[in-house]
């Protein structure tokens, strides 16, 4: 079933299919897609107060997970003066804290209600299963170490001797052996019973029915029923948290919360840009295409201007020409008439004088 | 020490695990899954609008 | 005038030939390190310190000094802004040439390099903001390579394929500002998750805006910078209008990186307000937190204004040189400086010479290649089949 539903998600194409077809739809939970984990998972609680810091759970982890065998062997406890943290061959440690009153914790992968490491990973190679534990498919990791940034917990560790094919290793909460029906191997190993496996919900009560009868051993907190949105392991300290190597101030928000916000402003942003940026372009475009416009307007109105000043100057040119002309004419005119009339004035005057002459030589005739 | 066996608010059915999501990163992948597809096709599909809509219009 | 293919004869062995030739045989040795011995064997990174200077230097402030082929190109074709058609074709290469690296970089960081095409093909892990960026850069890389490929088919004398790929440009440049917008603000995105583990002067829910914001100015002072490297070691590639006209450019720029600088001050005040950070000013992060925004923020954005304002060219190319050099520190501050501040300096880490080493060897193959394909192809010059587009 398990598998079926993660193939379900393993790829996009099948996302579409899950729309149209109604599944992994509903949300479980209250309303308002408020999400409390898988119902029925399964958890460990750790009380601090039990463990003795035997190093007993180290050795069983060691032993199940296949590891390397440690420089110092398991019964060594003075390993335990340095604050370790888990590594690539070691899921988890012991660590012991407070000089007087010693106190031992036991460190390993909390197992996320909503996993940093699954969130931040970008090939799914982190999964929360139905069952509790958080568990990696080194078949897909590519090697980012992204988990190991995100884990509030600074839990994933990384093989960086091997050139090639490194993995990122952590607790598995052995769900190899839950599948079995074992316990898982630290829980079964553990001599004082500082470590229990079983249901969250149930761990959750045992845990607080412990701090109300012993409210003098226990500090008034469960840790891991909250912080960074809840987890599979579960601790009960008489010592503040704080000082026991674990942190207070990681917060109640869940990675994938912490994420959300600009996980959805992606999409807008594909949505939005498409349209702002056409638009950008569109208002520049169209500047520019009036810009030429009025430059052309311009260019034809100066056109226009000169055309008109041309013909202004054209009529002024013929009217001119014109009068001119008639004054040419009008002086060639007279000049001719003048002429003529002088003409006719000189031919009277010769008739004048003809006449003269012949009246005269009539004169004379008729005097001969 | 004796914790009283305490009913669930709901029943959980043989079929809801298959048919619910559980975890605020399984919603997350769903859902952005499919965002993203509808991205992809935002992406192919203005362009087109665009070209349809000033389609026409001299340059 | 045909300035391709014209190499001057040079001496074999020059400063430049000689000096990159060691750094370049050196990164083929640590190359073979790397990928025989593991990330161990070379870098100072942990179990408790997964990222070092490949992400920090390498992809932060690869991607965002990056950013002048989209900041350009949208200026030119999206803005309208003609002026800077010119710085188009540099800008594209270089932006193509720093994703290409970024990529290279990857290879080394990542345990498995030849799984990266996993997020896009074979396993989304869509819930991560680094899915998102991966996406984003593979897109963004193909649409760069596009982008570039004109300059490529000009040399080569692809006609027709080149005059088709030039009609895309506005779509292309289009894809390119969506793409980046969501990268780059991805980038910073990418430590939302980490409350617990960034320095709160640096961790804001504003993380992916400043992102954003700065790598708009991070790409104008990288055009700037290039600018002033090309006109003093590549000037016999240019054409008249290079010449003439780059300083227009220089000045546009400029004023514009001034405008947006003065802007993510604000922000970056917005954001202390906004997260109640102002008792850790009094700090000694508050110091050097302070330092990257007054001394690499405000004063670079002051000395961009007066240099924009008296076109002054060197007070614009020494503030683009700064504005450079405050990206490379807020990126550095977040990735590794800031990052796991809480705990005692004997668990923080320090890069190891190898891992400096193999930074500068990517980055000295990237000045290689630019020079390459510089000397060759139509990039600070138009190719005379091609004038005025």
């Amino acid at each position: 079933m398990l598998i079926s539903r993660r193939k379900f998600l393993g790829s996009l194409g099948a996302a579409i299919g899950a729309t149209t077809t109604g599944t992994l739809t509903k949300a479980y939970g209250a309303a308002n897609k408020h999400f409390k984990g898988y119902p029925g998972s399964s958890g460990v609680l750790h009380d601090t107060t039990l463990c003795i810091g035997c190093r007993k759970c180290e050795q069983a982890c060691n032993k199940v997970n296949d590891l390397p065998q440690p420089e110092k062997p398991f019964e060594d406890l003075g390993v335990l003066d340095k604050k370790r943290r888990t590594q690539a061959d070691e899921f988890t440690v012991v660590n012991q804290f407070g000089t007087q009153e010693k106190v031992f914790v036991k460190k390993q992968c909390n197992h996320c209600l909503e996993p940093a490491c699954a969130s931040a990973c970008f090939v799914k190679a982190f999964t929360k299963t139905p069952e509790g534990p958080v568990v990696y498919d080194a078949s897909l990791c590519v090697g980012c170490r992204y988990c190991m940034v995100a884990c509030p917990f600074d839990i994933p560790a990384y093989e960086y001797d091997k050139a090639l094919a490194p993995r990122v290793t952590k607790c598995t909460m052995c769900a190899p052996r839950l599948e079995e029906g074992k316990l898982p191997g630290c829980v079964k190993a553990c001599p004082r019973e500082a470590l229990i496996f079983g249901k969250r919900d149930t761990l959750l009560k045992i845990a607080k029915s412990r701090i109300q009868n012993f409210p003098d051993r226990y500090i008034d907190h469960v840790y891991g029923e909250h912080e960074m949105g809840g987890t599979s392991w579960l601790y009960l300290s008489g010592k503040p948290f704080e000082t026991i190597g674990m942190r207070e101030d990681l917060g109640t928000t869940s990675a994938p919360e912490l994420t959300s916000g600009p996980l959805s402003a992606v999409p807008i942003i594909v949505g939005l840009w498409p349209v702002l940026l056409t638009g950008v372009y569109a208002i520049s475009k169209r500047k520019d295409k009036i810009a030429k416009e009025e430059k052309e307007d311009a260019l034809k109105a100066a056109e226009l201007q000169a055309n008109e000043d041309m013909n202004q100057k054209l009529e002024e040119l013929r009217e001119k020409i014109t009068k001119e002309k008639t004054a040419a004419i009008n002086f060639e005119v007279k000049k001719a008439l003048e002429e003529v009339s002088k003409e006719a004035e000189a031919a009277k005057e010769k008739e004048a004088e003809t006449q003269d002459i012949e009246e005269s030589e009539e004169k004379g005739k008729q005097e001969e | 020490m004796n914790i009283p066996i305490t009913r669930p608010i709901r029943e959980i059915k043989e079929d809801t695990l298959e048919t619910t999501i559980f975890t605020l990163q399984d919603f997350m992948t769903y859902t952005k899954g499919i965002t993203y597809i509808i991205m992809g096709g935002i992406l192919v599909f203005m362009p087109l609008f665009w070209k349809f809509l000033t389609d026409g219009e001299d340059d | 005038m045909d300035l391709d293919n014209q190499i001057p004869e040079n001496k074999k062995f020059t400063v430049f030939n000689v000096v990159t030739g060691i750094i370049l045989a050196g990164g083929l040795v640590l190359t073979v390190l790397r990928f025989t011995m593991g990330l161990g064997t070379v870098t100072n990174l942990d179990n408790t310190n997964p990222w070092g200077i490949w992400i920090g230097f390498d992809l932060l402030c690869g991607v965002a000094l990056a950013a002048g082929g989209y900041v350009t190109s949208a200026s030119c074709y999206i803005f309208g802004l003609k002026r800077f058609h010119l710085a188009v074709r540099p800008a594209i290469l270089t932006a193509f040439l720093g994703y290409a690296l970024v990529v290279l970089a990857l290879h080394y960081d990542v345990g498995r390099p030849w799984r990266l095409p996993y997020p896009v093909f074979y396993s989304q892990g869509t819930s991560s903001l680094l899915f998102e960026v991966g996406l984003c850069v593979f897109l963004y890389l193909t649409v760069l390579l596009i982008e570039y490929s004109p300059a490529a088919m000009e040399w080569l004398g692809f006609k027709k394929l080149r005059n088709w790929v030039v009609k895309l440009t506005l779509l292309l440049t289009i894809f390119g500002v969506i793409l980046s917008t969501l990268h780059q603000s991805s980038l910073g995105a990418l430590f939302m998750i980490v409350p617990s583990k960034l320095h709160p002067l640096w961790y804001s829910s504003y993380l992916p805006v400043y992102f954003f914001i700065s790598s708009m100015f991070a790409g104008m002072s990288m055009v700037i910078f290039e600018g002033s490297l090309a006109h003093r070691y590549l000037k016999y590639k240019m054409d008249e209008t290079h010449l003439k006209e780059s300083s227009g450019v220089a000045f546009g720029f400029a004023k514009a990186a001034s405008l947006v600088m003065m802007g993510y001050f604000f922000i970056k005040i917005i954001g202390l307000s906004i997260g109640n950070n102002w008792h850790y000013l009094f700090t000694s992060w508050g110091l050097w937190f302070l330092l990257e925004l007054i001394g690499f923020v405000l004063f670079p954005a002051i000395l961009y204004a007066v240099g924009s304002r008296e076109k002054n060219l060197v007070l614009v190319r020494l503030a683009a040189i700064w504005t450079v050099l405050g990206i490379m520190l807020n990126r550095l501050n977040i990735s590794v400086v800031a990052f796991n501040w809480h705990l005692p300096s004997a668990q923080r880490y320090y890069p190891s010479f190898m891992e400096i080493a193999t930074s500068v060897f990517i980055v000295t193959l990237g000045i290689v290649v630019y020079k390459f394909i510089v000397t060759r192809m139509p990039i600070l010059h138009e190719h005379p089949d091609y004038k005025a587009h």
